[in-house]
């Protein structure tokens, strides 16, 4: 009986070190506007350089004419699939210069996704419907993020460490380098609040304009 | 005129859908649009002493679908209802129907190519006063382009041409026939994204042709003295004469747009027109608040 005692002290004892060594912490990132606006769709991630994976279970729908979601972050090598769910035809491109590519005219679910193997921001629009458009930010890192409507979001399995969390948004102003900042991990949850300056971007008019006619 | 019109229109649908591999018939569309219209001068008259001011009601729909011819190219086919309701002069109450073939091209893949667009539509509006129910048929030529993620332009030539009964007789020398009119649209379009939800719009359309104005008996021979009258008539609704010539015209029109989802929104448009034949100037301006739908 003793002996069994002893072997479950020893597990536990094992289990609780191993935890203080492998221990994960989180960062609570709020990203705001320099009117104190939260951030919706700001990716949060962590500046390093990991390999490559071969991910392909990212999904980027379209529903309604809209894509979903409006901003993607993928590990370098990932590969992503578009499927097309509204009962019509939609014809998906890019021009940037991290990943150009067309789905020409198409319904259902395209043949194979796109890979995505070279890391920065990728813009992709429909060529039939003006507005709808979406951003896929490719990043050389697993620990990734994106912010809520609130402007929150949390990065998490992060080990004690020296860390430069990096957030990118589609309609921020300057380099990314204006929108990092160094931590130090090393209590369990820490709080970082970005403050992004965002530029004048908007996706094309879609709601009904007034038919009023003209002259007589 | 009209017949040949008409082939123009059938030869181009049945052309382009004939051409289209790949093509297939898309989204359907379903518009609609509640107004309500402030106008002053609504009977265009020349004289300060002789204007009529109304507001109307009016609701239109719009029904139909698209057609894909390819990447590039679409083509739709609708049929558009609409009915109007005036405050004070009842008798301008009218109900329209009518028909829209419009082709679309896109020069390329991307946001910034620009289209090229072409409209053939007639329409019937039968109004409450029969005598003014008139025939319209209406054809246009657009061009636009995206300049930034703001901005659009947009430019397009229309031609319109109206049929309707002619009068009785009051001038003997002159046709009774008002409501047969032709005139010529080239008109000059801004768009412009304030923010997400709102749109500045502004457009100029100068106007080369026919036009009608109604005045009191009393001004009639004020016109007739200094203007080239094509056409003169019996006017029952602002109770003196309805007269037709020819002129030019400035349309300055701006509205502001609120989208209320991504399938409606709030447009306030005010139209001022600025028309001018020989001597006399025609100056008419509307208000219009709208709600409209778009599936």
């Amino acid at each position: 009986m003793k002996i069994f005692q002893f072997t479950t002290w020893c597990f536990i004892s094992l289990f609780l070190m191993l935890s203080w060594f492998t221990h994960a912490n989180t960062i609570k990132v709020s990203v705001i506007d320099d009117k104190k606006n939260p951030v919706e769709f700001a990716v949060i991630y962590v500046k390093e350089t990991l390999p490559k994976v071969s991910d392909n279970s990212v999904v980027i729908d379209q529903v309604d004419k809209e894509f979903i979601p409006y901003v993607t972050v993928v590990q370098r090598g990932s590969a992503i699939n578009f499927p097309n769910n509204d009962e019509i035809r939609h014809q998906v491109y890019s021009f940037s210069k991290s990943k150009q590519f067309e789905l020409p005219l198409y319904s259902g679910n395209p043949s194979s996704p796109i890979v995505f193997d070279k890391k920065g921001v990728v813009a992709m629009a429909c060529n039939i419907h003006d507005w709808m458009k979406a951003y896929i930010y490719v990043v050389d890192t697993n620990k990734f993020t994106i912010s809520d409507k609130l402007g929150q979001a949390v990065l998490t399995n992060l080990a004690k460490g020296q860390y430069e969390v990096v957030v990118w948004h589609p309609k921020a102003k300057g380099s990314e380098q204006l929108n990092a900042q160094q931590i130090n991990i090393s209590d369990d949850e820490q709080e970082l609040v970005f403050t992004v300056a965002q530029k004048s971007q908007f996706k094309a008019w879609r709601s009904p304009k007034s038919t009023m006619r003209r002259g007589y | 005129m009209n017949k040949l019109f008409s082939l123009i229109v059938i030869f181009m649908f049945l052309s382009t859908a004939a051409a289209a591999e790949q093509g297939e018939w898309v989204e359907w569309i379903a518009d609609a649009q509640l107004s309500y219209t402030s106008i002053e001068n609504l009977n265009l008259s020349a004289f300060s002493d002789d204007t009529h001011s109304d507001e109307q009601l009016a609701f239109s729909g719009i029904v139909g679908r698209f057609y894909q011819l390819n990447g590039f190219t679409r083509m739709s086919l609708t049929l558009e209802l609409e009915a109007e309701k005036y405050q004070d002069f009842d008798a301008m109450d009218n109900r329209q129907f009518g028909a829209n073939f419009g082709l679309r091209h896109k020069f390329g893949l991307g946001f910034y190519q620009p289209y090229l667009q072409f409209n053939a539509n007639y329409r019937h509006k039968e109004v409450e006063w029969d005598a003014n129910s008139i025939d319209i048929l209406f054809s246009n030529l657009e061009v636009g382009r995206h300049i930034t993620n703001q901005l659009t332009l947009a430019a397009s030539l229309d031609f319109t041409s109206t049929t309707g009964k002619a009068g009785p007789v009051i001038v003997p020398e002159l046709s009774s026939d008002v409501y047969e009119q032709s005139y010529i649209h080239l008109t000059f379009f801004v768009d412009y994204i304030l923010s997400q939800d709102w749109l500045l719009s502004a457009s100029y359309a100068r106007r080369q042709g026919d036009f009608q104005s109604s005045c009191s008996k009393e001004n009639v021979a004020k016109v007739l003295e200094v203007e080239k009258v094509s056409a003169i008539t019996k006017d029952d609704i602002f109770g003196g004469c309805v007269y037709k010539l020819d002129g030019g015209s400035n349309i300055y029109s701006a509205s502001l747009s609120y989208s209320l989802t991504n399938h409606s929104g709030i447009n306030f448009v005010m139209e001022h027109y600025q028309g001018k034949a020989d001597v006399l100037d025609y100056h008419n301006t509307s208000y219009l608040l709208s709600f409209n739908y778009r599936y």
